[in-house]
């Protein structure tokens, strides 16, 4: 324990003249004492890594309780019906969060006038006969403006995976249509190539296969391998708008656009917009 | 100490000290009451939409807890709001470098001039260091918090020994160091990476 404590001392700045000096020296001819040193502070370092963690983690919670309690606000639920008495409130904040409710109800005003505005321009536009163009905004064409090819990147082939091989080939000359059965070959065999899987499941959506495609997405994202979840994540909300299944698709373009950094995420916030 | 009955408004030294006791209880309704006027002074400033902004005050907000937790802010001569901007201004500045270009005007906040913002920098953060994350809860419930209270929290042993029910400090010490002889034994048996744990 003597000599755990030293190192946390020495990693602390706390040993000081004589006893630093010493430990140095002993450093410097002890390799196994260096590594003993290097391993601890890691350790520590690597605890209050997760402290931090944590606490993004909590501030991110109050984050989402606070956003969607503003969307509540919005749609005219009052504030006492969302959120419980927040009786630890030590800062005073009650004077804020009244205000806040005011301003949001003034917003709610405005937003009011918009609708009214906006539903009396679809009633202009319906009058002169352009219906066809508001009804053709669809799910469907939404998929359409927001589906991409994706490069097959990370797909290793090789020899002893001639349907892989014949399958990426296809699919990135974009037939999709003679690269599915190629995939579905390869993948009865080596069902836990998650790249396979990602490329397979984008094939299968290109053409329309979304009962193919989403559990092959679902499975890339539960595998949590982070060079593909996020696509997988993106072409499975594609996938649930392609079905017509706009409320899992509002759900997961949501969480897209929550998570900082998100390779997909501009494109998640566009599609929401369009979306509501 | 029952916060349910405090019915003033706090000082700032009165605030930072509650904080670094470990009081939580202090640190969400100075999220909440300086959340939108955050968000709009960010999305009006530098031209972000919401979430943006969210995420820089999210951000800036944790590392007012950090640096307040770690000591490295004891007092405070600003508005924790104006603090709250200022940070929030590095960050765009910082985090943000390629997308946030504008030059925005605020109070002089002299802590900031020497704030850390490494909290966030994923490239320091070594594998290793990652992994331990994820031997924490292969720990168990009781040596994970006795860790974290010591090492992230800065708590003394007196209180970690309070907190835990143990009878002494010289009890909560040992279990501390036993604690982290379990932890490091877990990670040399282990060997793990970050990937094996992470995936």
């Amino acid at each position: 324990m003597e000599r755990t404590e030293q190192i946390e001392m020495y990693l602390e700045g706390q040993l000081q003249g004589a006893d630093l000096s010493t430990f140095e020296q002993e450093m410097k001819q002890d390799a196994a004492l260096q590594n003993e040193v290097a391993e601890y502070k890691e350790l520590i370092q690597g605890i209050r890594i997760a402290g931090q963690h944590e606490f993004v983690h909590l501030v991110h919670t109050w984050e989402k309780n606070l956003a969607a309690a503003d969307v509540l606000a919005e749609k005219g639920i009052t504030d006492t019906q969302v959120s419980p008495d927040d009786s630890s409130n030590v800062m005073g904040s009650a004077g804020p969060k009244i205000v806040e409710m005011t301003s949001v109800k003034k917003e709610s005003r405005f937003k009011m006038l918009y609708m009214l505005a906006a539903a009396a321009c679809v009633f202009v536009l319906i009058g002169v006969g352009v219906v066809q163009f508001v009804g053709g905004n669809t799910d469907a064409q939404l998929f359409n403006q927001n589906f991409t090819h994706l490069q097959a990147t990370f797909v290793e082939r090789d020899d002893s995976s001639s349907y892989l091989t014949e399958a990426v080939d296809l699919y990135e000359k974009k037939q999709y249509a003679a690269a599915n059965p190629k995939f579905d070959a390869f993948l009865a065999k080596d069902p836990n190539n998650i790249a396979a899987s990602l490329y397979a499941g984008i094939s299968h959506l290109a053409v329309g296969e979304t009962g193919k495609a989403i559990p092959l997405f679902q499975k890339v994202i539960a595998d949590q391998n982070e060079n593909y979840t996020e696509s997988a994540q993106w072409y499975l909300a594609l996938s649930y708008l392609k079905n017509g299944d706009k409320n899992s698709a509002k759900a997961l373009l949501e969480e897209i656009r929550n998570t900082p950094g998100h390779e997909k995420r501009e494109a998640a916030k566009h599609l929401l917009r369009r979306l509501k | 100490m029952a916060l349910n009955n405090v019915n003033k408004v706090l000082s700032n030294e009165e605030i930072l000290q509650r904080i670094k006791a470990g009081d939580e209880r202090a640190l969400s309704p100075i999220y909440e009451a300086n959340r939108r006027p955050f968000l709009k002074w960010a999305m009006w400033h530098y031209k972000c939409d919401e979430y943006d902004a969210a995420d820089v005050y999210q951000k800036a907000f944790s590392i007012f807890y950090f640096n307040v937790k770690d000591g490295k802010l004891q007092t405070l001569s600003s508005k924790i709001e104006t603090y709250l901007f200022a940070v929030g201004k590095r960050v765009f500045q910082e985090l943000y470098r390629d997308k946030h270009r504008q030059s925005v005007k605020l109070d002089e906040v002299p802590e900031v001039s020497q704030l850390d913002l490494s909290y966030f920098d994923k490239e320091k953060q070594t594998q290793q260091q990652l992994v331990v994350e994820t031997l924490l809860s292969k720990l168990g419930e009781a040596c994970s918090t006795v860790l974290k209270m010591f090492y992230y929290h800065h708590f003394t042993m007196q209180s970690i020994a309070e907190d835990m029910g143990y009878k002494n400090d010289l009890v909560a010490k040992k279990k501390k160091y036993e604690c982290l002889q379990k932890l490091k034994s877990i990670a040399a048996e282990g060997n793990y990476s970050a990937d094996d744990l992470l995936n």
